[in-house]
């Protein structure tokens, strides 16, 4: 354990760049064959089936807005029928004080304010952000280019099948510009 | 069998359904006229909502874009194409259905006030003319688009696609306002005391819905074919799924709206309309809509595995396609129904007959005319490609 605590200290991961989108999605689906999993792809633009291909297939946000968007359709529910039935119950118009259609409106409005609100703090609280440092901008390749025009790669330490001398070996073959090692 | 044998097969088959079915119809026009024009006037309504929902769907992707709609494009524009035919069928309920089936036609209207205020646009000639006049506007833009798009075809000019754009805007606008006449004219004014001001948007928005059913069908029956199969990803029915669950919350935002407000107001000339199909059986019918047209697709089309798997998606299609049929049947039927549910067989036979006609008649206009656009920009999406370029 502390071997190989001191082998990985220090080290965050290694990082192969490329030139062309296909180049990285075709390293990112042989790395991800290869049986790494803690990897991270980085591109100035949207790449079709790159999340598929470092399996990055599933996140919880849509679970999240579920739930927050339930919670909130019972809650305004919930809210107006306490309100109308219970709290104030008072005859309008002849209705009955459960007028249900009358509450859908606000039953609605709550569940889409609740939702959205999940979908924007379950995507904080799931990325990360805001995330003032992070290793792969101590490649100054990366902090160079990476949001202009270079595609990257970066398989991590803490990855179990991770190697220093195999894994920049594995990214080598894959047809980089240059493979780099990042410190923490 | 090659893709135009089975088309001229399954034209022919339709065909015959569609005019045994019609014979079949006719039996009932020496029972009971009124219960023919009746169940006539649903079928129509049914498969003329396809053919005004392609026209609609087309006018819309002709402005807003998108390749999803340039996957379905022959789809719709066969479905405008079939216009004469709908025409046609028309014209039995124009010559001959009128009196029997509209209120406001019947001796009985000349004694009451609201109707006799309303006569100068309720009045047969009148219901004719504005008939006609749709049928010229719906017909000058489908035959100017898919004209401007044979070209396209055979001339693959860039600039072909901005003329049906410029030429889609504006008609999209006349199209709206005149879908929203006809529906008044043909299925609103059946009940002639009651209006309702968001009816032709929320008609238009579920003959839409019927549409796009109808074009994931077809899709996904041609997807493993010839020329689909190379154009066609599963981003095509991601896309398509959305626009149904879309115009499913649409369409479920319009008739709420309109619900909505007549019950609150309660008022004498507005609740009967919701009276007549919630009361005599007609109410299971309307909650078994509000269920299962909204609230089971809309969970359904929720989830992103459905609208990927373009075998699921088919199944949604049919559902949604059958859902349609029920919810125009009460929204039609219970106006002339007297607060009596019941189902004739000639509302079962003359959907058959009218569809297996109008169905013959789309598939001639189908394989008349290529069934992908042959130079339509949007077919050859890459998104790698396009952003890559766009970049350097």
């Amino acid at each position: 354990m502390a071997d190989s605590f001191w082998d990985r200290h220090g080290l965050y991961g290694v990082m192969a760049e490329f030139a062309e989108p296909e180049e990285l999605l075709a390293a990112a689906e042989k790395a991800y064959g290869f049986g790494y999993r803690k990897m991270d792809a980085y591109t100035p633009l949207p790449i079709e089936g790159l999340s598929d291909a470092i399996g990055f297939t599933r996140t919880f946000v849509s679970t999240f807005v579920l739930i927050g968007g339930s919670l909130g359709c019972m809650g305004g529910f919930g809210l107006l029928y306490w309100i109308t039935k219970i709290a104030y119950a008072h005859n309008v118009a002849g209705r009955p004080f459960n007028s249900w259609p009358a509450y859908i409106p606000v039953t609605f409005e709550c569940t889409v304010l609740l939702a959205s609100l999940t979908a924007v703090i379950g995507m904080f609280a799931l990325n990360g952000l805001p995330q003032p440092y992070h290793p792969v901008f101590n490649n100054p390749e990366f902090s160079a280019r990476a949001s202009i025009d270079r595609f990257f790669l970066c398989i991590e330490a803490t990855d179990p099948s991770f190697d220093l001398v195999k894994t920049k070996a594995f990214l080598a073959e894959q047809n980089p510009l240059e493979v780099a090692e990042i410190e923490k | 069998m090659t893709l135009a044998e089975q088309f001229k097969r399954i034209q022919r088959m339709a065909a015959i359904v569609g005019v045994l079915g019609l014979a079949l119809c006719l039996i009932e026009l020496f029972v009971d006229r009124a219960q023919f024009f009746q169940s006539y006037l649903f079928a129509f309504i049914f498969w003329n909502g396809l053919t005004v929902g392609s026209l609609a769907v087309y006018l819309l992707h002709n402005v807003v874009g998108g390749n999803w709609g340039a996957v379905i494009r022959r789809f719709v524009e066969a479905g405008a194409r079939t216009l004469p035919l709908t025409f046609v069928l028309l014209l039995p309920i124009l010559l001959f259905g009128i009196p029997l089936i509209y209120s406001w036609a019947q001796p009985e209207a000349a004694h009451d006030a609201n109707i006799q205020f309303k006569s100068p646009y309720l009045n047969i000639p009148g219901f004719i003319m504005r008939a006609v006049v749709y049928f010229l506007i719906w017909g000058f833009y489908t035959y100017r688009l898919t004209r401007l798009s044979d070209a396209q075809d055979r001339t693959g000019d860039p600039m072909i696609q901005e003329r049906m754009r410029r030429l889609s805007t504006f008609g999209l606008l006349i199209f709206v306002l005149t879908a929203t006449f006809a529906f008044i004219d043909w299925i609103m004014s059946l009940e002639p005391h009651w209006y309702s001001t968001i009816y032709g948007a929320m008609f238009l928005v579920g003959q839409m819905l019927e549409t796009l059913a109808f074009c994931i069908i077809l899709l996904v029956l041609f997807s493993k074919r010839k020329p689909f199969v190379q154009v066609l990803n599963y981003q095509h029915f991601h896309d398509l799924g959305n626009l149904m669950l879309a115009f499913t919350m649409l369409w479920a935002y319009t008739s709420l709206s309109q619900f909505l407000i007549i019950w609150a107001g309660n008022l004498p000339e507005e609740i009967p309309w919701y009276i007549r199909r919630f009361t005599g059986g007609w109410g299971y019918l309307g909650w078994f809509i509000g269920v299962f047209h909204f609230c089971v697709p809309f969970v359904i089309l929720l989830m992103r595995f459905v609208k990927k798997n373009p075998n699921l998606l088919y199944k949604v299609a049919i559902y949604m396609f059958f859902v349609r049929f029920i919810d125009i049947f009460w929204i039609v039927e219970p106006a002339l129904r007297q607060r009596r549910f019941y189902v004739h067989w000639m509302d079962i036979v003359a959907p058959i007959g009218v569809g297996g006609v109008w169905i013959a008649f789309f598939l001639w206009q189908l394989s008349s005319r290529p069934l992908l656009p042959l130079h339509d920009a949007r077919l050859g999406y890459l998104p790698l490609e396009t952003e890559a370029a766009e970049l350097t």
